[in-house]
């Protein structure tokens, strides 16, 4: 045999056994990149060899699942017992996979134009050396040769390239958006906060604050991952009078998912209002009423006096309280003087009586 | 017999010609919040406006290479087979083994088309969903097959396939009854 033929015949070999690496699990493999996935570092030809040992963060390394479902990319992160994986090139890294998954680390690229041109070179003078023998016509001869060639060149390309055959690993990641708090602040402002998952909200289209039978438009402003609401005052005055303490918050929104895909966001909230009992003092003359609800309400206060034992005399005074706001009524200057501060308060009627 | 190998070439070339147009040519178009086109050789998507990489499209465009290697081998044997000259029995020989191939790339084409059916399979769909933000409509993504499918992965490949084989194979024959006659 000679030289140049014996050294096609040991590099056919190397390669093969290097190939079959991968699949018999042997210390060291040669695997073909075989997507654009982790381009610039290594791109769709090139060929890496990787060997059986430890790795980290920032090494790319080749896990598989299967004796032909395998893929090389880079560790972003290793927590125990899990490796998250990123191709350099894809926007979203992989899902997290065990590290007992990981077979080998690569540790040398061969570019595509290292290594294609010099095996065609190699496969043609090795075809040109052995035209005589290829031009003797024996029947079939030929024929076999082009067959098994081709044959050949597909194998050696299946065997190469990491194949895959499962549908479940298409690093797609849908964006989405998940709410975080819905609360009612004092004005009648609901403050919607939301966790952006690659989609927020760019804008709100329609508005509607629902309680009971009544509806109301309302204004949301905002955007990104945070709207406010503005509930109608007048639908508030009508819980508290109704009794209702649930205020639902129905909305549609545009969303921005990605660079340029708009989505939507069909939302209802469910929003508790917590009416509270209004404060009242009395001291010096005065009686403070502050209202730390949503809804303005309407408070009536009757002064009950008297200078000497005897009937009681009367004077009544009614007020609009709004939201947040402190009203200080003046009691009548006897030495008797109580006073009776009523309103009403989600559905029922409350009662306080104080001495100014 | 020249009619002979005039068809045998004639097959070749087109064989090759239309297996290197059709692998060129989008397959599959997608719509929706996922969007581009698929040929055999080649992928461009976008899902929600970034590029989307498919390790199983990667994949199919390499072994792709094998189906077009079969048809270049078939185009550059016909060429040869035309050429006056020289020992015709060598080149009827690797048209013969040029046509054969294309029995074992309509093998890999029929994989190939399994691999990318089924990862756009996985691909299409609705994309809503409820989150506790409410429900978000994100689009259905659609995948219709173009034209250039139909006829790559229809019968009338086939029988061109085998038409080609049948004809060269006839062709190797007559050649190799016309050295004994001789």
């Amino acid at each position: 045999m000679r030289i140049s033929n014996l050294a096609v015949l040991l590099a056919a070999l190397a390669l093969l056994a290097l190939v079959l690496g991968r699949l018999a699990g042997l210390p060291v493999a040669v695997v073909m990149v075989s997507g654009r996935s982790m381009e610039p570092s290594l791109r769709l030809g090139d060929l890496v060899v990787a060997v059986r040992s430890g790795f980290g963060v920032g090494d790319v390394v080749i896990w598989c699942t299967s004796p032909t479902y395998c893929v090389v990319h880079r560790v972003v992160n290793v927590t125990d017992g899990l490796i998250v994986t990123k191709g350099d090139n894809n926007p979203v890294p992989d899902a997290p996979v065990p590290r007992g998954l990981v077979r080998y680390r690569v540790v040398l690229t061969i570019p595509r134009e290292l290594w294609a041109p010099p095996a065609l070179l190699l496969v043609g003078v090795y075809a040109y050396r052995r035209r005589r023998a290829l031009a003797q016509v024996q029947v079939g001869r030929v024929a076999v040769a082009v067959l098994l060639s081709y044959f050949l060149f597909s194998l050696t390309l299946a065997l190469l390239a990491p194949t895959y055959f499962t549908h479940n690993v298409a690093p797609l990641r849908i964006p989405s958006i998940n709410l975080r708090s819905a609360r009612l602040w004092p004005g009648g402002l609901v403050a919607l906060n939301y966790t952006p998952l690659g989609a927020s909200i760019e804008e709100v289209e329609a508005c509607l604050a629902v309680a009971g039978g009544l509806r109301a438009p309302c204004a949301a402003e905002g955007g990104g991952d945070g709207l406010v609401v503005k509930v109608p005052t007048a639908l508030l005055e009508y819980m508290n009078e109704h009794g209702l303490s649930i205020l639902e918050v129905r909305l549609n929104a545009t969303l921005s998912c990605g660079q340029s895909w708009r989505g939507r966001l069909v939302g209802r909230y469910l929003v508790p209002v917590p009416w509270r009992p209004l404060r009242v003092e009395a001291g010096g003359g005065v009686v403070r009423i502050y209202n730390p609800n949503p809804a303005a309400v309407r408070v009536n206060v009757t002064f009950m006096w008297a200078d000497e034992p005897g009937p009681w005399s009367r004077s009544e005074a009614s007020l609009m309280l709004g939201p947040g706001e402190e009203a200080v009524v003046e009691a009548p200057r006897h030495r008797y003087v109580y006073a009776d501060v009523r309103y009403v308060l989600a559905g029922s009627i409350r009662g306080v009586r104080v001495r100014p | 017999m020249r009619a002979l190998k005039l068809l045998a070439a004639a097959l070749g070339v087109a064989y090759g010609m239309i297996t290197l147009a059709l692998s060129a040519s989008p397959l599959y178009l997608v719509r929706g919040p996922v969007w581009g086109a698929v040929s055999l050789v080649a992928y461009r998507l976008w899902a929600f406006g970034s590029p989307f990489y498919s390790p199983a499209l990667d994949t199919a465009s390499v072994l792709s290479l094998s189906v077009l290697l079969s048809a270049t081998l078939n185009i550059a044997a016909s060429a040869w087979l035309m050429i006056e000259g020289g020992d015709e029995a060598v080149r009827a020989e690797a048209h013969a083994g040029a046509a054969l191939s294309s029995l074992v790339s309509i093998g890999v084409l029929r994989g190939l088309k399994r691999l990318i059916g089924g990862e756009l399979a996985g691909i299409a769909g609705s994309f809503d969903h409820v989150t506790s933000a409410g429900r978000v409509i994100l689009g259905r993504v659609i995948v219709e097959e173009f034209p250039p499918a139909s006829v790559f992965f229809g019968s009338a490949y086939l029988i061109l396939a085998a038409a080609l084989v049948a004809v060269s194979l006839a062709h190797l024959v007559q050649v190799y009854a016309g050295h004994r006659a001789h």
